[in-house]
């Protein structure tokens, strides 16, 4: 599998890093709006991410990453909000283990998700790549791939070995 | 590297997995009811309920009826494992059948619902399920979960000091669930059965009061403060006693403590 060439920091304008870098600030704006309910912050990214399509590689990379790696994080917030509320309308108050367990895991996965968000932010900012586990490799395969429908190039003719 | 991609994310799940794992058998010490409060606390607001009954109500103060009532309850608290209170009963001069519990120890009983028993025994089994509610916390309980509640749908509204003094009020006004019921009636039970007093005195109260609800809706307030349903009927009339079990009658002339009534 083939990749496009990165682009280097010199070569991007400045536009471009400040546009990558409001794909990670982005949702802290969205947070401040809609508190409690996280799927705000789910749906201020995917905008985002839509409107960067025309933009270079290097922003739409930026904003695939901020939008995939906030996903787990509003599942497993969404998760906390439905059992919080399950406990409390049906389950008397008891708090078990589990759920105990699950709430710190919740809040480490979200002070995880800040930190490498402003990282991110920063680096976008520099014109660097920064790749988190396991979504910097799959947005840099998804954004830098070269396909064959977009270099319209078709390969149709192989060599016999 | 599409591998190494679903590698990274089994690494990333394994992560937060063994978090979640970790933090779950780690031995948390949670109190049985995540509300518990000071005493001071429980004492300030038990003093502040007691003011608002005595609003409403008046309350009788007559040492024989007193006498009565402290056999009744030594009886009791000498057969129970802790006593986490120093019980107050309090007599309220009204025609409702109810009795009911409020903070730290403070026991509220009609006169209604003196009328309407037919022994001190019975008298007995009723205060021992509402030392039950005052025991495992129910009224604390209740009045977390109705804050609980208002303040849930009231965060974007902002907090209400008012607000805090009604739903103290509402606290004594609304039933128990379910559950605290039972949990209760359990407490009832076993207590009766330690202190020698027969404990299906209590389910041969409900299914008396069951019986005059088709009557006279408009009295049965215990009924509304203490759901009735025929799973607690049942169990407390059918409570099994050990054979050898005899009931040892409280020293107490019960028509006379009718008499005493205004
Ligand atoms: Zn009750």
């Amino acid at each position: 599998m083939e990749y496009h060439e990165l682009e280097q920091p010199d070569n991007l304008s400045k536009k471009e890093k400040e546009d990558a870098m409001g794909a990670y600030l982005m949702m802290f704006a969205a947070m401040g709006a809609g508190l409690p309910l996280p799927i705000i912050n789910l749906i201020a990214a995917v905008i985002y991410y839509f409107v960067q399509q025309k933009n270079s590689r290097f922003v739409k990379f930026h904003s695939m990453q901020s939008l995939f790696s906030q996903l787990p994080t509003t599942l497993i917030n969404a998760g906390a909000l439905y059992w919080t509320l399950q406990i409390f309308f049906f389950k008397d108050l008891e708090i078990s283990d589990p759920y105990i367990g699950y709430l710190i895991m919740a809040g480490i996965l979200n002070i995880l998700y800040f930190i490498f968000s402003i990282i991110g932010a920063v680096k976008a900012r520099k014109g660097h790549m920064y790749y988190f586990l396991f979504f910097g490799k799959l947005c840099y395969h998804q954004v830098y791939k070269i396909t064959n429908t977009s270099e319209n190039n078709t390969v149709r003719n192989q060599p016999p070995m | 590297m599409s591998g190494k991609i679903w590698k990274e994310l089994l690494i990333l799940l394994a992560i937060f997995g063994l978090i979640w794992i970790a933090f779950s058998y780690y031995n948390y010490e949670i109190d049985a009811n995540p509300f518990a409060i000071k005493a001071e606390t429980e004492q300030e607001m038990a003093d502040f309920m007691n003011e608002y009954m005595l609003q409403d109500f008046e309350t009788i103060n007559q040492a024989p009826l007193d006498s009565v009532l402290g056999v009744i309850m030594t009886r009791l608290t000498t057969h129970m494992d802790t006593v986490s209170y120093d019980y107050q009963i309090h007599v309220i001069r009204d025609s409702q059948i109810n009795a009911f519990t409020s903070l730290n120890g403070n026991i509220y009983i009609f006169t209604g619902l003196i009328e309407e028993l037919g022994s001190a025994e019975e008298l007995a089994v009723i205060l021992a399920h509402e030392i039950g509610h005052a025991e495992q916390k129910h009224v604390i309980e209740k009045i977390a979960k109705t804050i609980g509640m208002e303040a849930f749908f009231s965060i974007a509204t902002g907090g209400d000091a008012v607000l805090m003094s009604e739903l103290t009020k509402l606290g004594i006004s609304t039933a128990f669930d379910r559950k605290n019921e039972e949990a209760a009636d359990d407490f009832a039970l076993e207590l009766a059965k330690k202190s020698k007093i027969n404990p299906r005195r209590l389910g041969q109260f409900f299914i008396r009061l069951k019986r005059k609800n088709s009557t006279a809706l408009d009295d049965l307030e215990f009924i509304r403060t203490h759901p009735l349903d025929s799973d607690r009927i049942q169990k407390s009339s059918d409570y099994k006693t050990p054979n050898s079990f005899k009931e040892k009658p409280l020293n107490i002339d019960w028509d006379q403590v009718q008499q005493m009534l205004p």
